[in-house]
């Protein structure tokens, strides 16, 4: 299942480099072309491309159907960083960080290169023969499988087929994908509608298993509007309160007010019973009054019943997809019961959303009977996705064609295999989350001519061959009347074209069905989404294979997530590899030990164990979706047996306790407000300190940051755009485990409260830029000193590597090049960032405060002939926060946030007291406690 | 010092010709069959050494075991090992020259090969340990043409400095007094081959009254500048670890700790080697049982200082109230993943060496032989805890991670055990061990005073 | 030439040595030159040799050696190429010591060494005693007293008469008489 440790590290640099040579060609050649027809820039069209200047286009990138807008930084039309597009409102100029590995899953060089007749490579058009084939008799016998989408041109051309071929049947597919939500509000309000949430007017906001800020497609949004309500000035600012009712953590039960343990089973009881306490209050009608809470649960679910009605409808309760669609129904009800202004409901923007044509079941069987001739496969993975008691013979099929950008599993198992493009290659309109209309324009010429989703359903239709970008100009005045395409374009969205919300009415009699009692099994396994791999389409990507876990700080694996008082019980530790079984299917799986999950429940992600032709995601983890059904759904009873053998788990933090020390400081509001001991307490770690040293001159620019810790979810996007905009190297997993990892900024996550809910903080760690550095003073040959604008600079052509500036760094946020770990050659070579050295072996390395961003914008403002202001200056991690949680700035100017946070009473610096005068600051985290619950 | 006292440093009365027959024929008298066996051993782990020399810099240090936080390991642990080892030699030939102590006569120049040796070693690491080693001499002033320098704020200038300058004084003192007996080798070597070799080598010494006059001037000169050298270079070794932040590393008691450990462990290593050397040499009448008494004094008083200096730094931690220095100090030290080092190191410097205090176990030379070996185990076990022990429990728990050497790390420094070795076998085979004419000389003057007494 | 060798004796042991010298004193003689296998006590004052003065160019070589050493660090940190290290002063004395310190040792070593040498008159592989019969005795139990051609009290037929009845084993006369 997995490589021993010791060989794949150094194999997989070298898998890189072999495959690199092929690659090579293809790869520069696709690289030095520009697209054969113009794309608009994102601000305005550039009169001609400078050499060395990046130029900045407008696009979307899609996850099963829902575009995220994004601006690309391109350097000679070669993509090379991925920004949030402030314009849209699906990203508001942030990503998560599987958007900014997109770029290298773009070079990646086990993309399908070229279209094969069972492994044969062959012409399109034997393409055009195996779909006019299927264009007989109506398309009797043809099957096509197809991602969710709301691409406007795929839906002109699904309505055509649906007319012209409608015995061809059409089935929309993605694990994790919209269902039961529109399931639920199917039985209540009688449609399948998607919930929509106003955070921002939100002032109690209760998260049922649902990560609200992580694996929803509006999670930007949401972030964003949700952390907009926390921004701690002083004591008494107001801040909304947020609690989290879930299984195992996520980035939003880390941002929680309060934090709650359920098991999977439990979150509808929690639903019921806080339906009972708002009959109980007069709220909904006596009849549907469940029973009330008892047990421990009883008095904090009446607390935050009274908390909601308290609220007056500004509040908003939300359930997780992975709940079925009775719980969906019930916190509809809820919500209406609470007249809550800020939860609203509007039609999905993905084409027959809630309808039969989203259930794989009937394909499933269909190929088991053999009733299918021609089964067409577009994009996706399902050969590797699909639930244990749904998986597809794709080989029961007369004739296969999987249409894809990545050799995976699926492609595997087709007999024609088309290249595919990806979201970077292709021209499209697509929509977001919430409706609204999002053109996608090619950054790049395909790499390896790969073929469009509407190409090919052009083809199946016997439409004539057309340019892409023809298509899409040609429909634009059809599909978005009334807009200007170049303007769409160039902004990357269009202005007000979401789905408006639609008036529902409550079937108050469907909102109860759930089951008042819960599960009786032992132990529960919970599945999720892997946040950074998904459902393991990004598995090959070894960016997002190295990028810390939110929770767990696990790279390279999967683990069964476990309590640790389950742990003790069942007297296993990290590493120890447990048998998980879930009707008759086991897997076998390294358990980790994670506070705050709860008892006897194990919480597995999927989008491991991947099987397919790609060999950075082969072998990695086990998957996970071999334990799912949808009889069961994401939570189902489980067996445990204990094995005696073990597993190294690539772990970059393994400590939890803050140890008794004040790294990482936090309070409630209301102690932030009144208590003199935590207000001095707080100040005791930052302001002047006594010294023998001397300051050089701080005039003009002097650099800064400042972290709000209350509104970092430890979504680790911060980290990727790290990585991608400063081109920190992949070390693998053997060396992740002697603690090499090489990523500039890490996220210290640490148990802030004694309680077993076990409160969680995420502290961003890079460069703190100290005054007084200890790093530079240590420094034999003078490679790291400080540059007068108060940066904290390593010149690396000067290191030697002694690795005395590490050892005296107090944060130990230095990296150093044990290997020589950069890339030499290969197609993902093209996704540097030019304006960035790579660095050598031997060399140390660590944060620059994105000197290079800083650099360019002093040269912009002299080209310009204007005062270096530095407003524009933004560093990756800062520009890619969903919650805006870094501000960065010059300490000499009075007007930026930076030198306005260092007023506030809970500002401070760590390690204050060795004397170290860092220039990044924190905000303490603060929580909003309901009194009631202390 | 009593007269009986000072007669068993030299036993019997042998002639001027006598010594310098015993003495000088170690050059030429065919190599024991122990001497053989050895010399193939260590040319052996000689050869191990440079091959993973060439290893680590072909691929990179990341052979090693170091990581982020222990970006120091087995490297700097062996540099300040090997450094004091050094300075026993130094100590018993300089310091004790200069106290008029005649019983180091004859093994100063034993020892002072010894140190000799063991700074080679030493100088090893600082360069192996350096991530792009071919830039070494960027720690050197030069005029570059980038106008950059050394930045000699940090210890390691210091380092390259201190080190230099103590091997090459170390190799003058041992050269100057060495002349003499060069010279007595020309004069008395069986072939003409050797005759010619140490006749240059002798420069054409002839014990003229000048040469006598400036060389002893010279001599007690460089013994004068070598005792304040020695105190400084272990002081600086030190300063690489006390002018940091780092809790462990962070304290003031390390330049005197440091030289006496140095002291204490480089005593060890040459009973180590002086033991087994006389019986293959038969010199029981030149080194004496009371030569080796002495010695284990001097370990057992340096334990002493070592013990004190471990209560005074556990005791200081928990004054100075500092959090990460108690952790450290009083909780992760003795009771932390490394707990197993810290008490082996406990046992070996502070447990026994109070052997000593019996004057039987002080003439049982396989009691003393064994008991070296577990002082310098011990403190090789010393500079562990404060190198890597310190560094893998630092600040910010977030980044504690602990160290584990690689079969690379054993192998360099198994190897410098043999490199070592080779030398001082060649050094015992082609130079004389015992310095002929101070021993002369002692024996004259042990005479007069027997007159005078 | 005057400071050539005339008369070299071979004595069994310092204290002969010593006697000798005042015999061939009484003689008249005076400018002797002795050759000894280790450093023979009181030998130097019999002679009259001045104190040795190396001690004042080592003195000379440290001050050099130290003094050079922290200009130079001086100089690169607050002329040559002054950086912000830290807010560490460009000047940071007590930083500066260390490395003074060594050279001054360094120097003045070397300056012991070679003053030794060459106030020694070494290196010179040939001298005339080496052609002596016997001379190499010097190194192992032979103590040997000689007496410079340009002595005008050299009495051949005296001097050999004393040095043997003092127990000379060995008397040689060296170029013609």
């Amino acid at each position: 299942m997995t490589k021993p440790i010791g060989l794949d590290a150094l194999s997989r640099r070298q898998f890189f480099k072999l495959a690199g040579i092929g690659a090579a060609a293809a790869g520069i050649a696709g690289c030095s072309s520009r697209p054969a027809r113009d794309i608009l820039p994102y601000a305005e069209r550039p009169p001609e491309l400078t050499p060395g200047v990046a130029t900045y286009y407008a696009t979307s990138l899609v996850q099963d159907g829902h575009a995220t807008g994004v601006i690309v930084e391109t350097h000679e039309g070669r993509p090379t960083k991925i920004e949030g597009n402030p314009d849209h409102p699906a990203s508001l100029g942030a990503t998560r960080a599987i958007e900014q590995a997109a770029v290298l899953s773009l070079y990646d060089p086990q993309r399908t290169r070229a279209i094969t007749d069972r492994g044969v490579p062959t012409s399109w058009a034997s393409i055009e023969r195996v779909l006019a084939e299927a264009r007989a008799d109506r398309g009797r016998g043809t099957q096509v499988l197809l991602e969710p989408t709301s691409s406007l041109l795929a839906g002109e051309l699904l309505a055509r087929i649906r007319a012209t071929l409608p015995a061809a049947r059409v089935t929309f597919w993605a694990p994790f994908a919209a269902r039961a939500s529109l399931a639920g509000h199917r039985s209540v309000f009688g449609r399948p509608l998607e919930r929509r949430l106003a955070l921002h007017d939100a002032d109690v906001i209760v998260a049922l298993d649902a990560d609200l800020v992580g694996d929803h497609p509006f999670a930007l949004a949401h972030a964003r509007h949700f952390a907009d309500r926390r921004r701690v000035v002083d004591g008494d600012s107001r801040m909304n309160r947020l609690y989290a009712i879930e299984t195992s953590y996520s980035p939003t039960g880390i941002l929680a007010d309060h934090r709650f343990r359920v098991r999977p089973s439990e979150i509808g009881l929690v639903a019921r019973e806080l339906l009972a306490e708002l009959a109980a209050a007069g709220k909904v009608a006596p009849e549907l009054a469940a029973p009330r809470a008892t047990g421990p649960r009883a008095r904090w679910i009446a607390a935050i019943a009274r908390d909601l009605v308290a609220a007056g409808g500004r509040s908003a309760i939300i359930a997780g997809e992975r709940q079925p669609a009775a719980v969906h129904a019930l916190v509809a009800g809820l919500n209406a019961a609470l007249a809550s202004t800020c939860v609203t409901y509007a039609p999905s923007a993905l084409i027959e959303a809630g309808e039969a044509s989203h259930d794989l079941g009937p394909l499933a069987t269909a190929l088991a009977h053999g009733e299918v001739t021609t089964l067409i496969i577009v994009g996706g993975n399902p050969s590797y996705t699909a639930p244990a008691d749904q998986g597809l013979a794709i080989d029961r099929a007369e004739r296969s064609l999987y249409l894809g950008a990545y050799a995976n599993e699926t492609a595997a198992a087709c007999h024609y295999v088309v290249p595919g493009l990806h979201d970077l290659e292709l021209w499209d309109v697509v929509r977001a989350a919430d409706g609204t209309i999002s053109p996608q324009q090619p950054m790049i010429e395909p790499l390896f001519d790969g073929h469009s989703t509407c190409e090919l359903l052009a083809t199946w239709l016997g439409d004539k061959p057309v340019a892409a970008r023809e298509r899409v100009e040609a429909a634009w005045p059809r599909l978005v009347p009334g807009t200007s395409f170049h303007q769409a374009l160039a902004r990357g969205a269009v202005a007000s074209s979401a789905t408006p919300a639609v008036p529902v009415e409550v079937a108050w009699s469907a909102v109860a069905t759930h089951a008042a009692t819960p599960s009786t099994a032992a132990y529960e396994l919970e599945l999720r989404a892997h946040p950074y791999l998904y459902d393991g389409r990004h598995a090959n990507n070894p960016w997002l294979l190295e990028l810390p876990d939110p929770i767990t700080k696990l790279t390279w694996d999967n683990a069964a997530q476990v309590s640790p008082r389950t742990a003790a019980r069942l007297g296993i530790k990290t590493g120890d590899i447990v048998a998980l079984a879930v009707a008759g299917r086991s897997l076998e799986v390294p358990a980790i030990v994670v506070p705050g999950q709860a008892d006897a429940t194990f919480t597995l992600y999927c989008g491991f164990g991947r099987t397919g032709a790609e060999g950075v995601a082969r072998g990695v983890g086990v998957s996970a979706f071999r334990l799912w059904t949808t009889a069961l759904g994401f939570a189902a009873p489980v067996e445990v047996a204990v094995t005696d053998r073990q597993r190294t788990l690539a772990i970059t933090q393994g400590h939890w306790e803050l140890e008794d020390r004040d790294q990482l400081p936090s309070a409630t509001l209301a102690e932030l407000g009144h208590d003199p001991r935590v207000r001095s307490e707080l100040a005791r770690q930052r302001g002047p300190q006594p010294t023998l040293l001397g300051k050089f001159s701080q005039t003009g620019a002097q650099w800064a940051m400042s972290i709000d810790l209350t509104t970092c979810s430890g979504c680790s996007a911060c980290v990727m755009a790290c990585a991608a905009e400063n081109n920190t190297p992949v070390v693998g997993r053997e060396q992740v485990l002697n603690s090499r990892e090489m990523h500039w900024l890490r996220l210290d996550r640490y148990v802030t409260g004694p309680d077993e809910d076990a409160p969680i903080a995420v502290e961003p760690m890079a460069c703190q830029h100290c005054e007084n550095a200890p790093c530079e003073y240590v420094c034999p040959v003078e490679a790291t000193s400080h540059s007068d604008d108060g940066l904290n600079e390593m010149t690396y052509n000067r290191c030697v590597g002694t690795r005395f500036c590490s050892n005296n760094c107090p944060y130990k946020v230095r990296r150093f090049n044990w290997f020589d770990f950069k890339q030499h050659s290969g197609l993902q070579v093209l996704a540097r960032n030019p304006d960035v050295t790579v660095r050598d072996r031997g060399v140390m390395e660590k944060c620059t405060y994105c000197v290079q961003r800083i650099r360019r914008a002093e040269i912009d403002a002299r080209e310009a002939g204007r005062p270096f202001q530095g407003h524009d200056v933004r560093t990756a991690c800062q520009q890619v926060c969903p919650t805006q949680a870094i501000t960065f700035g010059s300490l000499n100017d009075a007007t930026t946030a930076v030198t306005e946070h260092r007023t506030r009473p809970h500002d401070y610096a760590v390690l204050h007291d060795q004397g170290t005068v860092p220039r990044t600051h924190y905000l303490a985290r603060i929580r909003n406690r309901n009194p009631e619950l202390g | 010092m009593t007269t009986a006292a000072h007669d068993d440093v030299l036993l019997g009365r042998p002639s001027d010709h006598a010594i310098n027959e015993q003495l000088l024929s170690t050059t030429w008298r065919p190599m024991t069959r122990g001497w053989k066996i050895l010399f193939a051993i260590c040319s052996a782990f000689t050869v191990l050494l440079f091959a993973l020399i060439t290893l680590t810099f072909m691929r990179g240090i990341g052979m090693w075991g170091n990581n982020i936080p222990n970006a120091w390991g087995f490297a700097i642990i062996n540099f300040v090992w090997w450094i004091g080892i050094g300075h026993a030699g130094t100590f018993i030939s300089a310091i004790m020259l200069v106290l008029e102590q005649n019983w180091r006569t004859s093994i100063n120049r034993f020892t002072e090969g010894m140190t000799l040796f063991a700074v080679m070693q030493a100088g090893l690491f600082p360069l192996l340990h350096l991530g792009r080693p071919w830039f070494a001499y960027w720690l050197f002033p030069y005029p570059s043409v980038m106008g950059t320098w050394p930045q000699v704020r940090s210890a390691l200038p210091w380092d390259a400095a201190a080190v230099s300058t103590y091997f090459l004084v170390s190799l003058m003192f041992w050269y100057l007094g060495m002349v003499p007996d060069l010279a007595g080798l020309r004069d008395r070597a069986p072939t003409r081959r050797r005759r010619i070799i140490y006749g240059i080598c002798a420069l054409g010494w002839r014990g003229s009254t000048q040469q006598w006059r400036h060389h002893k001037v010279a001599y007690m000169l460089l013994a004068g500048i070598a005792t304040p050298l020695v105190v400084s270079v272990h002081s600086i070794v030190s300063l690489d670890f006390s002018i940091t932040a780092l809790p462990g590393y962070h304290s003031t008691i390390f330049p005197p700790f440091f030289v006496a450990g140095a002291i204490f462990s480089g005593f060890a290593l040459v009973l180590t080697l002086i033991i087994p050397a006389r019986r293959w040499f038969k010199l029981e009448n030149v080194i004496t049982l009371r030569h080796f008494e002495l010695m284990a004094k001097m370990c057992m008083v340096m334990s002493w200082i070592a013990i004190y200096s471990y209560v005074v730094e556990i005791f200081l931690a928990w004054y100075s109230g500092d959090k990460f220095e108690i952790y450290q100090q009083i909780m992760y030290r003795p009771f932390g993943f490394y707990a197993w080092t810290f008490w082996t190191m406990i046992a070996c410097n502070c447990l026994v060496p109070q052997l000593f205090w019996s004057r039987r176990m002080r003439r049982n030379l396989k009691v003393l032989w064994i008991a070296s070996l577990l002082i310098n185990l011990g403190m090789w076990l010393e500079r562990f805890e404060i190198v890597v022990v310190s560094l893998s429990r630092d600040f910010l728990p977030s980044s504690w991670h602990t160290y584990m050497p690689t079969w690379v790390d054993l192998g360099i420094l198994a190897g410098t055990f043999g490199f070592f070795g080779l030398l001082f076998l060649l050094f015992l085979r082609f130079v004389p061990f015992v310095p002929v004419a101070e021993i002369k000389q002692m024996r004259g003057e042990l005479e007069r005073e027997k007159v005078a007494a | 030439m005057k400071d050539k060798i005339a008369l070299a004796a071979e004595l069994g042991s310092g204290e002969e040595l010593k006697r000798c010298i005042e015999i061939l004193r009484d003689l008249g003689m005076s400018r002797f030159e002795t050759f000894t296998p280790y450093e023979v006590e009181g030998l130097q004052e019999l002679l009259g040799v001045p104190r040795s003065r190396l001690s004042w160019i080592v003195l000379a070589a440290a001050l050099v050696g130290g003094g050079g050493a922290y200009f130079l660090e001086w100089w690169i940190n607050v002329v040559s190429y002054p950086l912000d290290i830290g807010s560490r002063p460009l000047h940071s004395a007590p930083a500066f010591l260390p490395i003074m310190f060594e050279m001054a040792v360094l120097f003045g070593s070397i300056a012991a060494l070679i003053s030794a040498l060459v106030l020694g008159g070494l290196p010179t592989l040939w001298h005339p005693m080496f052609e002596v019969e016997g001379f190499r005795s010097v190194t192992d139990d032979g103590f040997w007293l000689a007496v410079h051609a340009g002595d005008t009290a050299l009495d051949r037929a005296s001097a050999t008469a004393a040095l043997e009845a003092a127990g000379a084993r060995r008397v040689v006369w060296l170029g013609a008489p």
